[in-house]
């Protein structure tokens, strides 16, 4: 919303409050000022009249000015086609500095000296208002030669850009801007002037009618112009200008103009909508159909509030124009509206945001605003209809508005800050209870609550003084605090094995989903209405993300990048898992002096360390179908038991050429997997452990994992554990490997004897030998 | 004298320990002398014990001495061999980062734990109940439009705020209830200053009716973000939010400038932080709570975060740009 100082004052008295207080008064009632400006001009920019208006004897398009800026006459050659002898236009003297930093010297164009600048609106520093120099005139104030601009207020204005809260439409308008300060600053609104319609004008009632249903819900109030066109002044083409509003048809101009200045919603129609024969009277009627008010002439015209017949607005060629000021109860539009499924016009927006509704203040603003812009005028008297508004009446007491705000505040100092708002408050028996009236402009103050906003608001949030709040004591350590926690925990891990956690979107490329071999989701699932080409899908995983941003680091020019990252993703059917996820691309670690500037290459073996110190220990276990992502045979599924929590691996060649990587790390693990258990320690024996190292030879394809579980179905007594250490091949075992084992016995009772121990080996042996055909080194 | 020349020309410990044995060994210099003694006349015994036991002794003193001195000998010239250029083992780039938006989530999310609010979670798909119509945003409200959703299919769409966890937290517990919600959130809005997915920490305080007010908001906001921020001024602003009501949107002094004005704050001297207010009794039907009081606010944490943390560029943060996270190190 687009207010200025002058524009305000047309409604109440704002003399000695500075811009700087009213900024803060707007602020402190809840309209944040995005923007403020004070238009100031050069004291050597002043009104000159043009006296005189020759050609330029060297040059067409320069033209040779007398202009009389108060004492004397000055001479200026000026390029503009619209200066005419007896305008009064804004000179910049010799010595001025315009707004762009443009500083009048002395010159001299094409011979012909030049001792001055007349200015356009732009060059001023102002909103353009037409081509060529800003012509002045009486809209501005009285017009006297030598006068600096910086008297005229209408020129050196302050500009309000305010960001309005959504519930408030009664300030979309200056009078309504106008109307919320008048009860925070205390200043009265001026009031309304008698009527001054033009008594000898023609009677409306000589060409419209109306009839109305008595069941309508909507005010109207109808008037008619008798168009002899229309020359906008200059305090409205400065005004539309701010608002960087420009319509084609001066009567659209002055419909916006007048409903941006007093908040009433008009609608302007030709004539011929009403009646098919110049001759006759034409006939309005106002209907109610369904839900909405619809407006009838020869055909129907619109719903009131949602929409009109187009064929029928008024241009500026129309002999006859018929306006229309309406107002309907935005709640009620705005829900018939959604109910009906239509979306309406502007109008309709703003109808439904609240508008003024009292229709004859914006008939006498727009009666006013004719009278500035040249022969048009209005017929005498209006065609008006007036539903009952039903009075909206709000219980209210003190007490629970002080408890609300949490201080104690006077029932007579509440009362007098809602009727300063237009309130009527119905004191009954009760001391501290009433009923609240608030007026037809205010639909937004619904409840108690809505009522203590205003309080607040008007009072000064400042005044309220914080205060510590005393509650009983709850259990914090929730669920979902446990989760954060251990969230944050992995977070730290990883962070300390040199992984930097990144954020990526929910969002990804639904085309990546087939490259890493994700489905994609459901149509049904699917997101309906993504922000771009490339944030489409939801994604499956957080690699896919991740991928992508370590290959543009990697582009960057870092050489070695370990990212991770906790996230959401949902599956093809929209199922939730809630992720951690790593990716490294470049060396095992950063060069340093140990290593000789040359780390160690990755290998599977050191990432899944790496990713074990953060998720904790797993086994690894082949993948019977990998992932697309995933290199076949450099990857695994990461075991818990019998429970997968994870997979990890190399990332797929072809992947890593298209995001052009030479290699790259991935894992992926669930974090419902992750949660933390509770440790079950059983009673610990101080006799030592015993190692037994045995090396084997096998055939190439045998898996670990495989050996592993045989040995442990053996349930060996005494045997802890079996780890693989070591595996060699050389061309004299052809096709097989020498696998070393570490079997790790721990005695419980006593220590073993070394036939115990022999007879462990001996079993670990005979499976291997029995069931994979392995042979002792 | 002799015996201590001997001693003094020991240059290492190893040459001492050899001199030591042929002074003082069984079989070494000392013990032959005193062997001797059963040779001499009894009378000259004493006189001559009293001689060797005194050099005996200074020979002990002198190699004790010498001993320490080789010791220290050894010592300095080990720590003089093993002198290095210890700068060349800088540790700088070994460590990984938090995100920023984490890091100022966690101690946003610390802060509110030690005042003993609970920490809630929901689902980032919701439906049209809780995240609008609940939260006293029927459709047809004009308040709608401040909010670009994302819709799926199905009607279901990602929650636009984390103010519908207050609402299953609401509908599955009773008052008194004392809460925050962090989590992504989700706007269709992509530029300089927004991302479609951005974080918020909700935060939700339900008492008996009359207990909670307004003062009380602004005691615990003002605490936090003095808490946050350090010693700057906090606003509070007048505001409208359709679930709350009285509302009001707060601001602190401009960090950066400390209320001049400048570029960050548009000149304006104060920094928008957060929005807040009492709970509107409409949400609290919705839920079928009834005689209650509440309060209710909502901290963007990207802002926060970029704010405290002084980061330019909001895209970054998403972008997994080490340049950026390697600053969090
Ligand atoms: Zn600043």
């Amino acid at each position: 919303m687009r207010v200025t100082r002058s524009w305000l004052n047309e409604f109440l008295s704002l003399e000695g409050i500075s811009d700087e207080h009213l900024y803060e008064k707007l602020i402190s009632i809840g309209h944040e000022v995005a923007q403020m400006e004070h238009y100031h001009f050069d004291p050597l920019v002043v009104v000159g009249r043009v006296v005189s208006v020759d050609p330029h004897p060297d040059a067409d398009k320069l033209r040779v000015c007398q202009v009389n800026v108060g004492e004397k006459l000055i001479g200026i050659v000026c390029g503009a086609p619209n200066v005419a002898a007896g305008q009064h236009v804004p000179v910049a003297q010799v010595g001025a500095k315009l707004p762009g930093g443009l500083v009048i010297k002395e010159a001299e164009l094409r011979g012909v000296p030049s001792s001055g600048m007349i200015c356009s609106a732009g060059e001023l520093g102002l909103p353009e208002v037409g081509e060529g120099i800003m012509v002045l005139d009486s809209t501005v104030g009285d017009l006297t030669p030598g006068w600096q601009l910086n008297n005229y207020p209408i020129l050196a204005d302050t500009f309000y850009e305010l960001e309005l809260t959504a519930n408030r439409g009664d300030c979309l308008s200056v009078y309504g801007v106008a109307r919320d300060l008048s009860a925070a600053l205390e200043l009265p609104l001026y009031p309304a002037r008698p009527d001054l319609y033009d008594q000898s004008a023609k009677g409306i009632g000589r060409v419209l009618q109306l009839i109305s249903a008595p069941e309508a819900t909507a005010s109207i109030s109808i008037k008619a112009i008798e168009n002899n066109g229309f020359e906008l002044p200059l305090v409205m083409r400065l005004r539309l200008g701010w608002l960087e509003c420009a319509p084609q048809e001066a009567i659209d101009a002055l419909c916006e103009y007048a409903t941006h200045t007093t908040g009433v919603l008009f609608r302007a129609y030709d004539m011929r909508a009403f009646s098919t024969d110049p001759q006759a009277r034409g006939v309005v009627r106002l209907l109610k159909e369904d839900t909405f008010n619809q407006l009838q002439g020869c055909e129907p015209l619109g719903r009131i509030g949602l929409d009109m017949n187009s064929a029928y607005r008024a241009t500026d060629e129309s002999a006859l124009i018929v306006l229309q000021a309406f107002f309907v109860d935005p709640d009620e539009i705005a829900k018939a509206a959604w109910e009906a499924d239509l979306t309406g016009d502007a109008l309709h927006n703003r109808a439904c945001k609240g508008s003024e509704p009292h229709l004859d203040l914006g008939m006498r603003f727009f009666y006013d605003l004719l009278a500035i812009c040249g022969k048009s005028r209005f017929y005498a008297e209006a065609l008006t209809y007036e539903p009952d508004w039903p009075e909206r009446s709000i219980a209210i007491n003190t007490d629970r508005i002080c408890a609300l705000i949490g201080q104690e505040i006077e029932k007579n100092q509440i009362v007098t800050i809602l009727k300063r708002l237009g309130a009527k408050a119905y004191v009954s028996g009760d001391q501290n209870s009433f009923a609240l009236v608030p007026p037809l402009w205010r639909h937004d103050l619904k409840s108690s609550a809505d009522v203590t906003e205003e309080v607040v608001r008007i009072l000064g949030i400042d005044q309220i003084k914080p205060k510590p709040l005393a509650l009983p004591e709850v259990r914090g350590a929730t669920i979902g605090w446990q989760r954060f926690r251990h969230e944050r925990n992995l977070a730290y891990r990883a962070v300390s094995q040199g992984y930097f956690e990144s954020l990526h979107f929910l969002f990804c490329d639904g085309r990546a989903l087939e490259q890493f071999g994700f489905r994609a989701m459901e149509p049904e699932y699917a997101l309906a209405n993504p922000i771009t080409a490339e944030l489409d899908a939801l994604r499956p995983t957080l690699l896919i993300n991740l991928v992508a941003a370590a290959a543009r680091n990697r582009a960057h020019g870092h050489e070695r990048v370990p990212l991770f990252e906790i996230g959401d993703t949902y599956d093809w059917q929209r199922r939730h898992t809630r992720e951690i996820a790593f990716v490294l691309t470049g060396a095992s670690e950063p060069a340093h002096l140990g290593n000789h500037g040359k780390p160690e290459p990755l290998t599977l073996g050191l990432f899944a360390r790496q990713v074990a110190s953060v998720v904790g220990g797993f086994r690894l276990e082949a993948l019977s179908q990998p992932p697309a992502y995933l290199q076949p045979g450099q990857c695994a599924q990461a075991m818990q038991g019998q429970e997968r929590i994870g997979v990890l691996g190399k990332l797929h060649p072809a992947l890593a050429q298209h995001y052009d990587l030479e290699s790259g790390w991935v894992a992926a693990f669930d974090l419902a997997a992750l949660e933390p258990r509770v440790p079950q320690a059983h009673a610990a024996t101080r006799l030592q452990p015993i190692r037994r190292d045995i090396s084997v030879l096998l055939d190439a394809g045998c898996r670990f994992s495989v050996i592993s579980q045989a040995i442990s179905q053996e349930r060996i007594e005494h045997l802890k554990e079996v780890r693989a250490i070591d595996r060699y091949h050389d061309e004299s075992l052809g096709d097989r490997v020498s696998l070393t084992l570490r079997l790790v016995l721990q005695p419980q009772k006593q220590s073993l004897t070394d036939e115990a121990i022999a007879a462990v080996v001996e079993r670990v042996y005979g499976v291997l030998k029995n069931r994979f055909g392995g042979e002792l080194r | 004298m002799n015996d201590l020349l001997k001693v003094e020309s020991a240059t290492t410990l190893s040459e001492l320990e050899a001199i030591r044995i042929e002074l003082l060994g069984k079989k070494g210099h000392f013990a032959t002398q005193f062997a001797r003694m059963k040779d001499l006349d009894k009378a000259d015994r004493p006189a001559f014990a009293a001689e060797l036991n005194e050099a005996k002794a200074a020979a002990e003193r002198a190699i004790a001495a010498k001993k320490e001195a080789l010791q220290k000998a050894q010592i300095a010239a080990r720590i003089e061999a093993e002198q290095m250029d210890v700068s060349l083992l800088s540790t700088v780039g070994t460590s990984g980062a938090i995100h920023p938006v984490n890091r100022a989530m966690e101690e946003i999310v610390e802060y509110f734990l030690g005042m003993n609010y609970e920490l809630k979670t929901g689902p980032l798909i919701e439906d049209e109940f809780h995240n609008f119509e609940a939260l006293n945003l029927p459709a047809h409200h004009p308040a709608r439009e401040m909010q670009d959703t994302f819709y799926m299919n199905d009607h279901k769409l990602l929650r636009t705020h984390t103010s519908p966890v207050q609402i299953r937290t609401m509908m599955t517990q009773k008052p008194p209830l004392r809460m925050i919600a962090p989590g992504a959130v989700f706007r269709r809005d992509y530029d300089l200053t927004h991302t479609p997915m951005f974080h918020q920490i909700e935060g939700l305080v339900v008492d008996a009716a009359d207990r909670v007010s307004f003062a009380n908001l602004k005691h615990i906001l003002s605490d936090f973000l003095k808490a946050f921020f350090g010693d700057f001024p906090v606003r509070f602003r007048p505001s409208f939010f359709p679930f709350t009501e009285p509302s009001a949107e707060v601001d602190i002094g401009c960090i950066f400038c400390e209320g001049k004005g400048c570029r960050v704050c548009k000149q304006t001297g104060w920094l928008e932080v957060l929005g807040c207010g009492m709970v509107d009794p409409n949400v609290f039907k919705a839920v079928g709570y009834e005689n209650v009081s509440g309060y209710a606010f909502g901290l963007g944490i990207e802002r926060l975060a970029t704010l405290k943390y002084r980061i330019g560029d909001l895209r970054a943060m998403y972008e997994g740009d080490l340049d950026l996270l390697e600053q969090f190190a």
